[in-house]
């Protein structure tokens, strides 16, 4: 691990975006022996277990040897799989103190908020060659500083407790789109993909790349409906269709495969099974109707779907 | 073709809303026993491919900085932010909501959501519109205000949060990329997603107008411009 951080061939960044794994899966490991401390929930054993085995694979990952960090993968799915990571019940600061802390600070407080997206920009424009991602760490830093600065009562432990209450908040869904890259990768080896393809060869005529856009982002709309999720959707039609009927005939990868998320997302608009967007928020409001919120998106949906196949049709009509 | 049962537990398992990852794990555990690969492989490629996209698990450093802002008056200053906005109609402020709403979510700000935000803050302050006109309002308009809500945080995030460099969905298309042979950078996927997200914020803010536009008409008579006598 030294020799890793001294290494004179490793760039700065590669060695800041460890450091922020490091931090990031030190934070997760505190968040599992709190767990274990407070015993807040019947499952803390379980929950503790799930932060903390995730602490070590993000921290040390780049050094433990890949068959360990499978089976530590493997350790974490148990209690997720079983729905034994539970919240704590962690309060955050009472409506009082949030407006006599906001009397202190005032507008300021968006500074450090608008941090991430700002440091991210400023990377990418002026520091070539290093990882956007560090604007996350950087943005943490002046944040915190910022916020120690305007505000004494923040201290140390008001950092840890309250990123844990909303690490905690995340719950194990969190590492969801992290799992469906691996089973992506699972996929690939499998030879879903030529299988997949071999299918969908029998539906749509193969050598038309315009026909091949609608039928992968239809494809993701549909596939979303039905599974609630465009995120698993993605992973299966990409291997599928998106590189046998598009991006093999000549389309932009990057441009197809980025749209084709968001073509996705036109389908989680219509869809029942995506109920923590599309029903949960309705019952907060309490609607009369629970469907009012799918039938308020259906027209926005299909525009977005359209305007986004026309957005991928003309980009591969440049290559193709 | 025996490889493809791994997909179609995916498939089955999120359609009959199962547990996300016990899918996950049991799809992975079906493709491998059909695909004809071992224990041993199966778990140094998933072992392989968590390491190099947990930058996806990113996020968990920001929540040390995020969590301290809500205690130190963030949803405060996003109510002052509202309060300003003074002579608006009901349409005019779900619009610049969703607008707001899905600014915050380009920078991640942890603003807005429908339990926090809209149902004790916007909900009564959109309904005060109306009432500050001295009419009553209608049930019929008071649910599409609602589903308006609904729908306007939706919109903001599905084609918002891809321009967040850090988000999971930017990191996902990133590893799908690498799996497909093509390296990326994230801000590069952010470039694409620039036209959807403003094409979006227009349609959605556009149908807002339109709908509550037409409820008001509907509901009251002179559709709100002048205030009832009393």
């Amino acid at each position: 691990m030294l020799s890793y951080f001294m290494s004179p061939e490793l760039t700065i960044s590669d060695k800041l975006v460890q450091v922020m794994y490091l931090l990031s899966g030190f934070f997760s490991m505190y968040c599992g022996v709190r767990a274990w401390q407070k015993k807040d929930n019947d499952a803390y054993i379980w929950t503790g277990l799930f932060w903390f085995a995730l602490g070590i694979v993000v921290a040390f990952g780049q050094w433990l040897p890949s068959i360990v960090s499978g089976i530590i993968v493997a350790i974490i799915c148990i209690p997720a799989a079983l729905r034994k990571v539970k919240r704590g019940n962690l309060q955050s600061a009472s409506k009082a103190e949030q407006q006599r802390n906001f009397k202190k600070i005032g507008m300021k407080i968006f500074i450090p908020a608008f941090g991430a997206g700002f440091f991210s920009i400023i990377i990418s424009v002026f520091l070539k060659g290093w990882s956007s991602l560090l604007g996350s760490l950087f943005a943490t830093i002046v944040g915190v500083i910022l916020l120690v600065i305007w505000n004494r009562e923040n201290k140390p432990m008001t950092f840890l407790e309250e990123g844990r209450r909303f690490l905690d908040m995340s719950s194990a869904v969190f590492i969801m789109p992290l799992l469906l890259s691996c089973l992506g990768a699972v996929f690939t080896q499998a030879g879903v993909g030529d299988a997949f393809a071999t299918v969908f060869g029998k539906i749509i005529p193969q050598g038309n790349v315009y026909i091949g856009i609608i039928a992968y982002a239809v494809g993701m709309a549909l596939f979303t409906i039905i599974m609630g999720n465009a995120f698993a959707a993605i992973t299966v039609l990409t291997v599928g269709v998106g590189v046998p009927f598009v991006i093999n005939l000549g389309a932009d990868p990057l441009y197809m495969v980025t749209i084709a998320m968001t073509c996705g997302y036109c389908g989680t608009l219509l869809t029942p099974m995506a109920a923590n967007f599309n029903i949960v928020p309705g019952v907060y409001l309490e609607v009369k109707d629970k469907y009012s919120i799918i039938k308020m998106q259906a027209i926005p949906s299909l525009i977005m779907l359209v305007f986004q196949i026309a957005y991928m049709c003309i980009i591969a009509s440049r290559t193709v | 073709m025996l490889s493809l049962l791994g997909v179609v537990v995916v498939i089955i398992g999120f359609a009959l809303k199962l547990e996300p990852i016990a899918i996950i794990f049991v799809s992975a555990i079906v493709t491998a026993i059909c695909g004809g690969i071992n224990v041993v492989d199966l778990l140094t490629t998933v072992g392989s491919t968590f390491v190099a996209n947990r930058n996806q698990l990113i996020t968990i450093i920001l929540m040390i900085l995020t969590g301290t802002l809500e205690r130190n008056g963030l949803k405060e200053a996003g109510a002052e932010l509202i309060k300003k906005a003074k002579g608006l109609t009901t349409g005019m402020l779900i619009a610049i909501w969703g607008v707001l709403d899905q600014i915050f979510i380009i920078f991640k700000i942890p603003i807005g959501g429908i339990p926090s935000y809209v149902r004790p803050i916007l909900m009564p302050m959109t309904l005060g519109i109306v009432e500050a006109k001295g009419y009553e309002v209608a049930p019929e308009h008071e649910e599409t205000i609602k589903a308006l809500y609904g729908k306007d945080y939706n919109m903001s995030n599905f084609f918002g949060q891809c321009l967040f460099a850090a988000n999971s969905s930017v990191l996902l298309i990133q590893s799908t990329l690498a799996t497909v042979g093509v390296e990326v950078d994230v801000m590069q996927i952010v470039k694409v997603q620039i036209p959807i997200a403003l094409f979006a914020m227009f349609v959605n803010a556009a149908q807002t107008l339109i709908v509550d536009g037409r409820m008001v008409k509907k509901c009251y008579p002179d559709g709100l411009k002048t205030a009832k006598n009393k």
